[in-house]
């Protein structure tokens, strides 16, 4: 019974917590952003970066019974206003998704339509930890200047069902992310020069 | 206003129901509202804290006026409460009720025999895989067998031939590179091999064989990923063919390895419900791991209900009690404004229950109160009215009226009573009559009517009673009197005069049925009644008198006439003489009396005047002249000592209806009487003067007649002044009443009290040779002139006597124009 009236006051602090405003995703993992580059190659913004991922054991339990991973990598190009909020001029997104067959014990990595088998946990990862030749944006997407990036890798709760998005209330594991890593990005006027 | 803020309430209710169910029907799965949960879930918490704010607003404002103990909070507060109560408990209990169902029935999902049975299920379907495999693995190295004889040269025949034998869906030969050698099938729409996986020749170099159970997809990298409930399963033998084959097949030198592979899709039932135990097992992980996250899911939405149904019954309750007490409110409000005399109708609410009726009651009452209160209002004002009138009737009658209470003591006294009784009586209210300075034999006197009136037992209601006595103004000094009073006071001129009153009392003793017992006494000054009643028993014995006595006088007048006249020849000198006394004495005194009898006769039988129309100036001039008036001079030349006149006859004065002879008589009457007065006075003063000269004589050396000059001197001050004048008053109703007074005034030494009351009397007189009829016989005529006639003392000295005659002649009633005074003075 104390314990159910524990879980009530817990889930009142939730609601409360919720209603506050309070950001749902602690950043407690270690995991971080190491290096991003931006290449501009003909008509296309690349991004190339290397991701320092540790994953939970709960996220590699999970993953392991079968339960796929989405992974999800946001960038956004930012021009910052000191008389008002920075303006976003690009927000763009690629998701991975890391299942396994359990049943054939076989991995799976797999970007929108694109389907990779590996053989472990591990390779899939390796995927998302070097990110090549992403091309994030068009080039007439973005004016020409120098401009402020910033990148982020994040478990995807949202393409879960919702029992897990419940779950980041209380666990940290689940609302694992990197931190946003800031570089700059230089438009350069024609086509083909190099940042 | 307010009803602009119920709608708003109202609909934020609605939005928030809404809300609510769409958070509800978020929480289970396989919802398209499942993306927006979080929205959802803060749009809830967002309407619940703005219902907390709201119920925490109105308990505060509720609290504020418990606090001042504002009316009717308490009633609020107590119906605030039962109502949340009842809204808040029965959720409250569903809640706890719910919340542990919830953790109950989830955690009963959840149990190790589910566990081990869906573990056992995928087993058995990677058991039944690996069966399969184990065949077609044993029938890849049959093939791999006759593959590996060198003699048949045609590897592609023998690969079909071969595959077709053991009915393996695809065959195919390849090196260790990739390169396709051989290839069948038995899909005859394949026609492009697909070269194997990299990731399977990447284990064909390690191991030198591969055996897996694949989903369809794997094997088409690059392809569209397949729909995992599509269960295509399909089986891939990789065994290495013998290094001769190789030998044979590559023309004998340098071969690469080659590598037969056979594919063969698993049958339909076993994928399908490999992959159902596969799908469930995924879903069963899947649950375990968010059963936390559920059912804290569960939680919050329960948890948001809750907090929203809780403070919406709040409100609610706060709402409803509010309303509910809103009409009582009003009422009691509307009481406590009668209980201060307001009946201003309080509003009446538009719903038709029991409240409204009460409220439309009460205002009935209201207004049945404020007609009552009005009436009684106008009733009292009514009764105010008529005992102002009484008391204004009380006041002004001349009557005077004393009310006693059962005990003696003054309750009411009126203003005629102290007039008549000359004394302020407007502190002695509550005391008895006694302890009023003078008014003991009154009050004597009145007792005993009383205790007479009861003793008698006539059975009539009233005494009546004349009684007589000394007027009081003797005791109090002029400083005790108001002086409001005494100048109201008729004939009040200088001192008090000792006479006594005749009053005529009536006394009846209120019967204490009808309001408080007492008596009453009306009495009435009929002092001037009994003097009037005297002049006239005067005047009939003086008529008789006269009559009596005048006869013999003629034969006794000529009786000692004719005695004179035969006896004076035969008498001698001596006796002559004293009959010649005798007789002049008895006929000069016969001649006294007789004149004396015709004045009696005069004023006895005065002929009834004949009116008729007359200038009173002209009249008045006339008698002046005989007197010696000359209008230029103004002087009285009669007489020793002469006597100015002062004259102020008013011109245009309007004719008088007048007997021109007896009103001559008037002016004639009172010119002399004002003329002896100043003769007296004259008189007087040389006695005094001469007096003084005596002694001064007598004491030192004579002067010159100083004392005489100085009398003479003050001869300039007496004057005898006669004026007209028209007066005019204007009653009341509006009419004008005109009337023509005659004033005649002189400087002598004035009435004496005791004269002025009783002047009119025949035989009062202050003239040592006067019979007291002058002014008798004035009176006489001016009564019949119907006019009024006032004596009064001047201020200066000397007296006054004006004559007011009220019968103007009709056409020249209103002068046509007022003009100044004519007169002349010296």
């Amino acid at each position: 019974m104390t314990l159910r009236v524990l879980h009530l006051l817990r889930w009142l602090c939730l609601v409360i917590v919720m209603v506050g405003g309070a950001v749902p995703y602690a950043m407690a993992s270690d995991a971080a952003v190491q290096r991003v580059e931006v290449i501009a190659e003909g008509d296309l913004l690349l991004l190339d970066a290397d991701i320092d991922i540790s994953l939970p054991t709960q996220l590699e339990n999970a993953a392991a019974r079968g339960v796929p991973l989405y992974f999800t990598a946001d960038v956004e190009v930012i021009r910052p206003r000191w008389y008002w909020m920075d303006e976003e001029l690009l927000a763009s997104r690629l998701t991975w998704r890391i299942s396994q067959n359990v049943l054939t014990r076989q991995w799976r990595v797999s970007t929108g339509s694109l389907g990779l088998p590996v053989d472990s946990l591990q390779d899939a990862l390796a995927v998302v930890r070097h990110m090549r030749r992403w091309p994030f944006a068009q080039r007439e997407e973005l004016p020409v200047g120098l401009f402020k990036g910033r990148l982020r890798v994040r478990l995807d709760v949202s393409q879960l069902p919702k029992s897990f998005q419940a779950n980041t209330f209380n666990s940290n594991d689940w609302a694992w992310s990197t931190r946003w890593y800031e570089f700059g990005i230089s438009v350069p006027a024609e086509p083909g020069a190099k940042p | 206003m307010n009803s602009i803020l119920s709608i708003l309430a109202g609909l934020g209710g609605v939005a928030a129901l809404i809300l609510l169910f769409l958070l509800a029907s978020a929480t289970g799965n396989s919802s398209r509202l499942e993306e927006r949960y979080d929205l959802l879930l803060g749009l809830n918490g967002v309407v619940a804290l703005a219902l907390f704010a709201w119920v925490v607003t109105l308990a505060t404002r509720l609290l504020v006026r418990l606090k001042r103990r504002e009316f009717g909070a308490r009633l609020t507060g107590r119906f605030a409460l039962a109502f949340a109560l009842v809204g808040v408990v029965p959720g409250v209990l569903i809640y706890l009720l719910s919340v542990q169902f919830l953790s109950r029935s989830i955690e009963s999902w959840f149990n190790v025999r589910v566990d081990t049975a869906l573990e056992a299920g995928l087993n058995l379907g990677r058991a039944a895989l690996d069966s399969q495999l184990q065949e077609l693995n044993t029938r890849a190295r049959t093939i791999a067998l006759t593959l590996d004889d060198p003699s048949d040269s045609n590897v592609a025949l023998t690969l079909t031939r071969l595959r077709e034998q053991t009915g393996v869906q695809e065959s195919m030969v390849f090196t260790a590179s990739g390169r396709i050698v051989a290839f069948s099938t038995a899909m005859y729409g394949a026609l492009l091999p697909e070269p194997p996986p990299a990731s399977v020749l990447r284990q064909l170099r390690v191991a030198r064989a591969y055996s897996a159970a694949e989903a369809d997809s794997v094997t088409q990298a690059g392809t569209i990923d397949t729909n995992p409930s599509a269960n295509l399963l399909r089986l891939r033998v990789v065994v290495p063919l013998s290094q001769a084959s190789s030998l044979a097949l590559s023309g004998g030198f340098n071969a690469e390895p080659r590598y037969l592979q056979l594919i063969q899709p698993v049958p339909e039932q076993i994928a399908f419900n490999a992959n159902e135990v596969q799908n469930g097992y995924r879903d069963y992980q899947q649950l375990t791991l968010s059963r936390l996250g559920l059912r804290n899911l569960y939680g919050i939405t329960l948890t948001l209900a809750l907090l929203l149904s809780v403070f919406a019954a709040i409100g609610a309750a706060f709402f409803l009690s509010r309303r509910l007490v809103r009409p009582m409110l009003l009422l009691a409000e509307g009481t406590q404004a009668v209980g201060v005399g307001d009946f201003r109708p309080i509003p009446e609410p538009a719903t038709r229950d029991e409240v409204s009726q009460l409220t439309r009651s009460f205002n009935a009452m209201t207004r049945q109160l404020e007609d009552a209160r009005n009436m009684v209002e106008s009733n009292r004002q009514q009764l105010e009215r008529s005992n102002a009138y009484l008391e204004s009737i009380l006041s002004n009658l001349s009557s005077g009226v004393l009310v006693f209470d059962e005990g003696f003591r003054i309750t009411t006294i009126n203003h005629g009573a102290q007039l008549i009784l000359r004394v302020d009586m407007r502190g002695a209210i509550g005391r008895p009559l006694e302890s009023v300075d003078g008014l003991g034999p009154l009050a004597q006197a009145i007792h005993n009517a009383f205790a007479q009136h009861e003793a008698a037992q006539t059975g009539r209601s009233y005494w009546q009673q004349q009684f007589e006595i000394a007027r009081v103004g003797e005791g109090i000094s002029d400083e005790d009197c108001p002086p409001q009073l005494l100048a109201e006071m008729p004939h009040a001129g200088g001192t008090a005069d000792d006479h006594p009153i005749t009053l005529l009392a009536r006394g009846s003793h209120l019967a204490p049925g009808q309001g408080p017992g007492g008596y009453v006494v009306v009495f009435d000054d009929i002092t001037e009644v009994i003097s009037a009643n005297r002049a006239m028993a005067w005047g009939e014995v003086a008529r008789r008198l006269a009559h009596e006595i005048k006869n013999p006088l003629t034969p006794i007048q000529l009786s000692a006439e004719r005695l004179a006249m035969k006896l004076a020849d035969k008498l001698g000198p001596t006796d002559a003489a004293m009959l010649q006394r005798a007789t002049g004495t008895i006929i000069n005194q016969v001649g006294s009396m007789l004149r004396m009898v015709d004045d009696f006769r005069e004023y006895a039988r005065t002929p009834p005047a004949v009116l008729q129309q007359l200038d009173l100036n002209e009249l008045i001039a006339e008698v002046l002249t005989l007197y010696g008036w000359d209008p230029d001079e103004g002087m009285l030349r009669q007489g020793p000592r002469s006597v100015q006149l002062s004259v102020a006859l008013e011109d245009a004065l309007p004719r008088v209806l007048g007997d021109a002879t007896q009103l001559r008589q008037v002016i004639h009457n009172l010119l002399a009487n004002a003329h002896d007065a100043i003769d007296d006075k004259l008189r007087e003063q040389a006695k005094l003067a001469a007096e003084a000269a005596d002694a001064a004589q007598s004491a030192e050396l004579p002067t010159t007649d100083g004392s005489a000059s100085t009398a003479l001197s003050t001869d300039a001050e007496n004057r005898v002044g006669v004026s007209t004048r028209l007066i005019t008053t204007r009653l009341p109703d509006g009419t004008e009443h005109a009337a023509v007074r005659l004033a005649v005034t002189d400087t002598g030494s004035g009435f004496s009290p005791r004269i002025l009351r009783r002047a009119f009397e025949p035989y009062v007189t202050t003239k040592a040779r006067g019979t007291g009829l002058g002014l008798a016989i004035v009176k006489k005529i001016v009564d019949e002139h119907g006019g009024r006639i006032d004596l009064t003392n001047r201020s200066g000295g000397g007296a006054m006597v004006s004559i007011l005659l009220t019968r103007l002649s009709e056409d020249t009633r209103i002068p046509a124009e007022s003009g100044g005074q004519r007169g002349a003075e010296a």
